[in-house]
């Protein structure tokens, strides 16, 4: 079947965390359309999928060359995609996650496209983020969310709100520059943990999350008291990914009752306007809003 | 390392200003080796050129 042509020289694409379950059509259509796709994902299958789905694929994964700054790992890869679609477009970078969520690559390959005159189109994907809120069943509307990389947090020295869900990134590489194999640095998960002290108690549980990359496996989660966070990382020998989620220490008291009391359903004690009531049916069971 | 992620740390190695694309495109030597991607003979050329346009545009 023929296919129209891409409008752009370069698609960048995010595949979701749950191998090829959380691509999307749209995704996969623009694969579809390409003459090369570029890949960084490890997820069982995946790369055997989108070869059914482009002609020419290649695995950018060894370019995660170990004792190699990340910032040049990147570059590397970003190349190669733009190099590509110099001579052959339209060529797509398809990674794992949300192409536009902690995806440096993708920043690279924009600018770089711009000063050479390419055309890119970013399309989403399911980013761990949005993973984490299913595997812990949270609702940012609830007590909001503030989402932060654990180096940014340190290095910066991020004031956190501790009536506000917290989500740091990247924990377990914090201010690691270079791609090390190994057990996570106890002293830089040390500094992690002290500025995070600063703000919540020791005794206070934070979460640890790994988000499901296969349908037959089950995400993880890992509750640690803040006070054995750093020992508690190092210890995961080999493992340098996850996700940490820390809870609120309180929820957020309401400052401005008026306000807050337009927001009530209506027939709510202190709310329902003079004479008026819930409209019921004669016989029908007293079910829905009713006065506290 | 197998699904650390591939962000820059939140800018905290980010030299750069935010972007500005008309100042890295007077840039002399943005346009050398754009020249030089332009006229590369061999895909790896084109490669090595691109990664040096990159760290033009950090």
């Amino acid at each position: 079947m023929n296919r129209p042509e891409l409008p752009w020289d370069i698609a960048v694409v995010g595949l979701g965390i749950n191998a090829v379950h959380q691509t999307s059509r749209e995704v996969e259509e623009t694969i579809r359309r390409c003459r090369q796709t570029f890949v960084i994902d490890v997820s069982l299958g995946v790369v055997d999928y989108l070869k059914t789905l482009c002609p020419s694929v290649t695995d950018l994964m060894p370019k995660y060359s170990t004792e190699t700054h990340r910032r040049l790992i990147y570059r590397r890869m970003a190349s190669e995609v733009v190099a590509a679609a110099t001579q052959n477009a339209p060529v797509c970078f398809a990674t794992y996650g949300h192409p536009k969520t902690y995806c440096h690559p993708t920043t690279l390959i924009q600018r770089t496209a711009r000063v050479l005159g390419l055309k890119v189109e970013v399309l989403a994907g399911i980013s761990s983020l949005d993973t984490l809120l299913i595997d812990l069943d949270i609702d940012p509307g609830v007590d909001g969310l503030q989402v932060y990389d654990a180096t940014d947090v340190v290095v910066r020295r991020r004031p956190l709100q501790t009536d506000v869900s917290c989500v740091i990134m990247q924990a377990p590489i914090v201010l690691e520059a270079y791609n090390r194999r190994g057990a996570p640095a106890i002293d830089n998960l040390r500094l992690l943990q002290n500025y995070l002290a600063e703000f919540y108690p020791l005794t206070h549980d934070v979460v640890l999350v790994i988000s499901k990359t296969h349908p037959l496996l089950e995400s993880i989660r890992q509750s640690i008291p803040l006070g054995k966070l750093a020992s508690s990382l190092a210890t995961r020998q080999g493992s340098l990914i996850g996700t940490l989620f820390i809870p609120p220490l309180k929820h957020r008291e309401v400052m401005d009752q008026k306000l807050a009391d337009r927001m009530k359903l209506p027939g709510r004690k202190g709310v329902a306007r003079p004479g008026t009531t819930i409209p019921r049916r004669s016989g029908r069971p007293p079910i829905g809003p009713r006065d506290e | 390392m197998i699904g650390v992620g591939h962000h820059d740390f939140f800018n905290i190695f980010r030299e750069w200003r935010d972007f500005d694309f008309d100042e890295v495109v007077r840039d002399p030597a943005v346009i050398r080796v754009v020249q030089e991607i332009r006229v590369a003979e061999t895909l790896a050329q084109k490669i090595n050129a691109v990664n040096r346009l990159m760290e033009k545009v950090e």
